[in-house]
């Protein structure tokens, strides 16, 4: 690789990676955002996870996060009994570091604490699930760079039967089999940002809480939800949220008694 | 989703409509008169119906004393409603009454295929004077305002005008129509304020006679509840659906009936009539309805809001387990009322029970949940009681009916080890003071670093510069195969070749020529020019270089429309060229610069014209 080469490259990786960057404060500052995230944790340590909480808040409030930093938070809300919480901020760990074991592992258990629940399986149809089992373990990131990984050999095929037409002849199954695969990799991707990014996600972080038929005190008890539930929200309204079970059922719900997985800011 | 019901040709004048027969493949032979009282010089029309077949060929009526019957043709009909088909040919006759009286027609008997098939039997009076006819009935025009008057119309029914909180009330939308064709009919809507959402079931369609006139009704059907106390008005209820109204051309002698009604001879009126679509909506009157709240007093702790009549069954297995082994529980509450109120009966205490939520199952009376329950200690001897309390609006009073214990027998579990992560679970839904131990012990630790920290909700595919980049190589992509094609045609085309060589000379060309022209030297500019119309003209003409000459380039160009000013311009060229080179004569700078002009000319005119 010649230096004009390397010189564009790092160019081009220190464009994408910019908007990502922690601020301008540059190593300084993330040294500082590591201090709080290590004494949250010494905090953690010392059973203090109230406060370790705390730290790990004003690492959120500076409009950071990182799986872990979600996994650390999770673990302190179990510590405080709060599992509705914990399970909401290892879900949000979830879509940033899927393949962690421990964090499988706890939210698992969290979940196992709560009940489980008929209505906490997604309804998804044979097809969806065929297209994302070999992505559960990509966040979106990933999907989108194995994506944006497939599309470049497809090109580089392309171009490589332009000037040589023999070629694309003899390995057509090798230019089908990406094909497939990019395919494959869009639906995913189609799919887990509608699921992640379109679809609202909720948890609730309330015990037992009464879904109703209208957004009214008054109103009749739908059906219960129990603390750690994952919900759909639809809307809010004067207090109250308007939510669909994972079975399809609408209700209404105290807007306190949920929070979303992945809120706009 | 909202479901669309698609009628094609609900109803055909005179016709009845008997689903279950034709889905039941038998086929069903029935007479039937339009109106049953006529006057002297008037028709009714007579429709002899087979439904469950459309291959049923015309019925021979035979002569019935004192009337005149025309056969007029056949009508088919094709009925969807969900899916379910059902079809009927109707055979049409005139019939006219020659003399006041009475007549019965029919019953008719028919043999077809082996199979004997008989009709009912119908009436009619013919009168000396004309019977009066609703005018909405007969509305003559198929303006923009259409009144369908007492042929189609919707009604609204409830079953009862008070009722509790949660009560089920019966609600009813009929459709109504009489000799008219509808289709593409839409399933009721209605405003609902302070009720639950309105679940239309499968229609039923019967025929039932009022003030004297047969309709074919479509009856939806519901029930709903009040969500909260209060006094409602319900409705009106609204459906859409088209209507096929009978359309004939506007000649003096017909009538522009829009529901086939005609003076006329009918056999002219159904050979020039059309059917029009013309879509409408119907609206029913409201109703009111009164929901009272459910009495304070007397209300049992775990009443949840079922309102109606109930039963509860309550059974377990298996009943003989150990610890840890699952038992699942069946409750069912069968009877009449609102099972969307109904919840989960309630199990008296559960402590020693691991439970998970219960799997439903709702049916038209009655809903069933099945719950797991884990006994985690064994000194367990029952599963604890359930209850099950409602209201009963007939009785006006709260009930309770409590169910168990049932006795179980436990044997101890085998010793296992426990689970590093998941370990023994606590109910869900018991504070236990132990929780917080067994919480701090079955989770795996915090991390250590934070791992990367990116800015909140940075997600590469949000990263404009990430697609720009990953966009690039396509447009890429695309221009090679563009180079690739052209050059490939470059190498078998060999006239689009020299056409490519000829400009690209001409480019040169021109190029070398203004700077010649700078040095003042006739001979050589002259040359200059030469050459460059010996190359352009032998590549763009595709003909030997060599041999170029004026002579040359007019033969080649014969058969062409040629501007006759630019073979001008080419020949004095020529000749200049040839003068100056050949003859040594001088040359002004102008007449260089002009002639540099003209060749620019030439070639530009030759591009153009793609020669």
């Amino acid at each position: 690789m010649n230096g004009a080469v390397r010189t564009i490259l790092s160019f081009v990786i220190a464009c994408m990676l910019l908007p990502a960057a922690p601020g301008n404060a540059g190593e300084e500052a993330r040294k500082d955002y590591n201090q709080l995230f290590y004494s949250a944790n010494t905090y953690y340590e010392h059973g203090d996870y109230v406060k370790a909480l705390e730290n790990y808040d004003r690492l959120l409030q500076a409009g950071l996060e990182s799986g872990r930093l979600y996994y650390n938070i999770g673990n302190s809300f179990f510590k405080i009994g709060k599992v509705g919480y914990a399970i909401l901020f290892y879900e949000k760990a979830k879509r940033l570091i899927p393949r962690d074991g421990d964090l499988k592992s706890n939210l698992a258990h969290a979940k196992s604490l709560v009940g489980y629940s008929a209505f906490q399986a997604p309804t998804e149809n044979r097809w969806t699930k065929i297209i994302l089992k070999p992505y559960e373990d990509f966040n979106l990131n990933a999907i989108t760079i194995s994506g944006a990984f497939l599309y470049l050999v497809l090109i580089f095929l392309l171009a490589s039967s332009v000037f040589n037409p023999i070629f694309i002849r003899k390995f057509r199954f090798v230019f089908w089999i990406f094909i497939v695969l990019f395919l494959a990799n869009t639906g995913a991707f189609t799919l887990r940002y509608y699921d992640e990014e379109i679809l609202d996600h909720g948890i609730v972080v309330q015990k037992e809480a009464e879904c109703k038929y209208e957004p009214i005190d008054k109103s009749t008890t739908y059906y219960k939800l129990q603390e750690g539930s994952e919900v759909i929200i639809l809307k809010t309204r004067n207090g109250w949220t308007q939510i669909k079970r994972l079975d399809g059922k609408i209700a209404w719900i105290k807007k306190e008694a949920v929070a979303e997985i992945n809120p706009e800011f | 989703m909202r479901k669309f019901i698609k009628i094609f040709g609900l109803l055909l004048p005179a016709a009845g409509i008997l689903l279950q027969a034709a889905a039941a493949g038998e086929v069903k032979f029935e007479a039937s008169l339009d109106r049953n009282k006529i006057a002297i010089g008037e028709t009714a029309q007579l429709g002899l119906s087979f439904y469950g077949t459309q291959s049923m060929p015309a019925p021979d009526v035979g002569r019935i004393d004192g009337l005149e019957i025309r056969y007029t043709g056949p009508s088919t009909m094709m009925t969807v409603i969900n899916g379910e088909v059902s079809s009927s040919v109707t055979h049409m006759y005139t019939v006219a009454p020659l003399r006041i009286g009475k007549f019965q027609i029919g019953p008719f008997s028919f043999k077809y295929k082996g199979d004997n098939y008989t009709s009912n039997m119908v009436f009619l009076e013919s009168t000396e004077e004309k019977v009066a006819i609703s005018a909405k009935a007969l509305s003559p025009d198929l303006g923009d305002t259409l009144d369908l008057g007492d042929r189609i119309f919707l009604k609204l029914g409830i079953g009862k005008t008070t009722a509790y909180v949660n009560e089920l009330i019966p609600i009813s939308v009929k459709l109504y129509v009489h000799r008219l064709n509808v289709g593409d009919i839409q399933l009721p809507t209605f405003s609902q304020e302070g009720f639950s959402k309105v679940e239309f079931r499968e229609p039923k369609q019967y025929r039932e006679e009022l003030d004297g006139l047969v309709y074919e009704v479509l009856e939806f059907n519901t029930s709903i509840f009040g969500t909260r106390p209060g006094d409602y008005r319900l409705g009106p209820s609204k459906l859409k659906c088209n209507v096929m109204l009978m359309k004939k051309p506007s000649r003096g002698q017909m009538r522009d009936d829009p529901f086939g009604n005609s003076s006329q001879d009918p056999f002219y009126d159904n050979f020039f009539s059309r059917y029009e679509k013309r879509p409408v909506e119907l609206k029913s009157e409201d109703a009111q309805i009164i929901v009272s709240p459910l009495p304070e007093e007397a209300r049992p702790r775990d009443f949840s809001g079922a309102v109606g009549d109930y039963q509860f069954i309550f059974s377990a297995s298996p009943t003989k387990v150990k610890v840890g082994d699952p038992i699942t529980l069946r409750m069912s509450i069968n009877g009449n009322g609102n099972f969307n109120t109904v919840l989960i009966p309630r199990l008296e205490d559960v402590d020693g029970f691991r439970m998970y939520d219960a799997q439903v199952e709702t049916h038209e009376n009655s809903k069933m949940f099945t719950q797991v329950l884990i006994p985690e200690k064994d000194n367990l001897t029952a599963i604890p009681k359930a209850s099950f309390s409602y209201f009963n609006p007939s009785a006006r009073e709260y009930k309770r009916i409590v169910q168990g214990p049932i006795p179980i027998q436990l044997e101890k579990a085998k010793e296992e080890a426990p689970s590093q992560v998941v370990g023994p679970l606590p109910a869900a839904r018991q504070e236990s003071p132990a929780k917080e131990d067994e919480m701090s012990r079955d989770i795996i630790y915090i991390k250590e670093s934070p791992g990367i920290l990116m800015k909140r909700d940075y997600q590469i595919y949000k990263n404009v510069i990430f697609f720009v980049l990953l966009g690039l190589p396509l447009p890429a992509l695309v221009l090679m195969y563009g180079v690739q094609a052209r050059r490939k045609r470059m190498e078998r085309d060999t006239v689009y070749a020299g056409r490519i060589m000829a400009f690209r000379v001409a480019k040169k060309g021109l190029r070398d020529l203004r700077h010649k022209m700078e040095l003042e030297d006739g001979k050589v500019f002259y040359e200059e020019v030469f050459k460059t119309l010996q190359n352009y003209l032998g590549n763009r003409l595709h003909i030997p270089v060599a041999g170029i000459t004026f002579d040359a380039i007019v033969e080649r160009l014969a058969g062409l429309d040629m501007d006759l000013d630019i073979l001008r311009k080419l020949k004095g060229l020529f000749e200049t060229c040839d003068k100056a080179r050949f003859a040594f004569f001088a040359v002004a700078k102008h007449k260089m610069s002009d002639d540099l002009k003209e060749l620019k000319e030439v070639m530009d005119y030759f591009e153009r014209r793609k020669i």
